[in-house]
């Protein structure tokens, strides 16, 4: 069976860590976690890895979520890449502005860690235990 | 004349675009302090939530459960939990409630208006009220009349009022430590009526949301 892959991009290491730590069950379902901390290293680790998802901040040093996203979905021809951005803003110009750039979806932090996982696992296919 | 009207003229458009400039700056101000308050608290609440899973899920379990000092500590750990995650999603709240204010004073504030059901409302609001009640072991009865009529209003809005005046009203009901809340009283409530007559007059339900 293909590995299936998640990418979590966040300038701030405690949130990496509060996101890798929440996905962790699935690893025991044969997913790979891994984490870019900047916008650049995150466009690299797409390119490389290809994941199925990505958890994509949006303020962040050296390119921002917007601009990675819409270099994923626009330029690099990787739309089937499934891609949530993560930001703390709220405000409605940030919603239209990551629908412009073809995200897929689009959470506020703080973020409830449930709906992190039920929405990870509904883009990967894999089903909620105990339902 | 003339050069004095392209004077005055200049003055004023100077003026606005000073005032419009100063309007932008405390809106991206605004949105750079939510974020800034943001991160930190996802990490307060996130972390928190993680800690009371893997409390619950992996280390409880392996507790004693005839040491009745553990089991108070454990009780104790689990609770003081709870505090941190409802006391950090009220602070997520109230930041919220801050960037809507700054969105209001600069008119930059969207109203969804429909055709919204009174009962839906309170039921919404007393859903989110419940834990409430639950904390002090009171008993709610709610006594909606059948039929209301629908009213014109943002429905998140008025579920915001009805829940401030009704957690408002718990808190007061609380210290007087009756056995019964009627929480149908909100809507006697002259401020309750107001706002949900609020078809023209908006001002009113903002005051009732940040009072």
């Amino acid at each position: 069976m293909k590995t299936m892959k998640i990418l979590i991009v966040d300038d701030e290491p405690h949130l990496r860590t509060l996101i890798q730590q929440t996905l962790e069950e699935l690893e025991e379902e044969g997913v790979d976690l891994f984490t870019a901390s900047n916008g650049e290293e995150a466009l690299e680790a797409i390119r490389h890895e290809q994941p199925n998802l990505v958890f994509l901040d949006v303020m962040m040093p050296k390119k921002n979520g917007f601009d990675v996203c819409n270099a994923v979905k626009n330029e690099l021809g990787l739309g089937h890449i499934h891609i949530i951005l993560l930001t703390a803003k709220g405000q409605e110009f940030d919603r239209k502005r990551g629908q412009e750039v073809g995200a897929d979806l689009y959470m506020t932090k703080p973020f409830a860690p449930d709906a992190l996982i039920a929405k990870a696992r509904s883009v990967l296919g894999l089903s909620t235990p105990g339902m | 004349m003339a050069i004095h009207n392209a004077k005055l003229f200049e003055e004023a458009r100077q003026a606005r675009a000073a005032a419009e400039e100063a309007d932008a700056a405390k809106s991206s101000f605004l949105s750079t302090v939510s974020h800034e308050l943001r991160t930190p608290l996802t990490s307060v609440l996130g972390f928190a939530k993680i800690i009371r899973r893997r409390l619950e899920e992996r280390l409880f379990p392996l507790i004693a459960e005839d040491d009745r000092k553990v089991q108070q500590a454990k009780d104790q750990v689990i609770e003081n939990l709870g505090v941190v995650v409802s006391e950090g999603e009220r602070l997520t709240k109230l930041i919220d409630d801050v960037l809507d204010l700054a969105k209001i004073e600069a008119g930059k504030f969207t109203w969804n208006m429909a055709s919204v059901s009174v009962s839906d409302v309170i039921e919404r609001a007393v859903a989110a009220t419940a834990s409430l009640f639950e904390a002090k072991k009171l008993n709610l009865i709610r006594s909606i009349e059948p039929d209301l009529p629908a009213i014109t209003g943002d429905q998140d809005r008025l579920i915001q009022v009805v829940e401030s005046n009704g957690s408002e009203l718990v808190s007061r009901a609380v210290l007087s430590k009756p056995d019964i809340i009627i929480l149908n009283s909100l809507l006697s409530s002259d401020e309750a009526v107001r706002a949900l007559r609020f078809e023209k007059g908006m001002e009113n339900v903002l005051l009732l949301i940040y009072q």
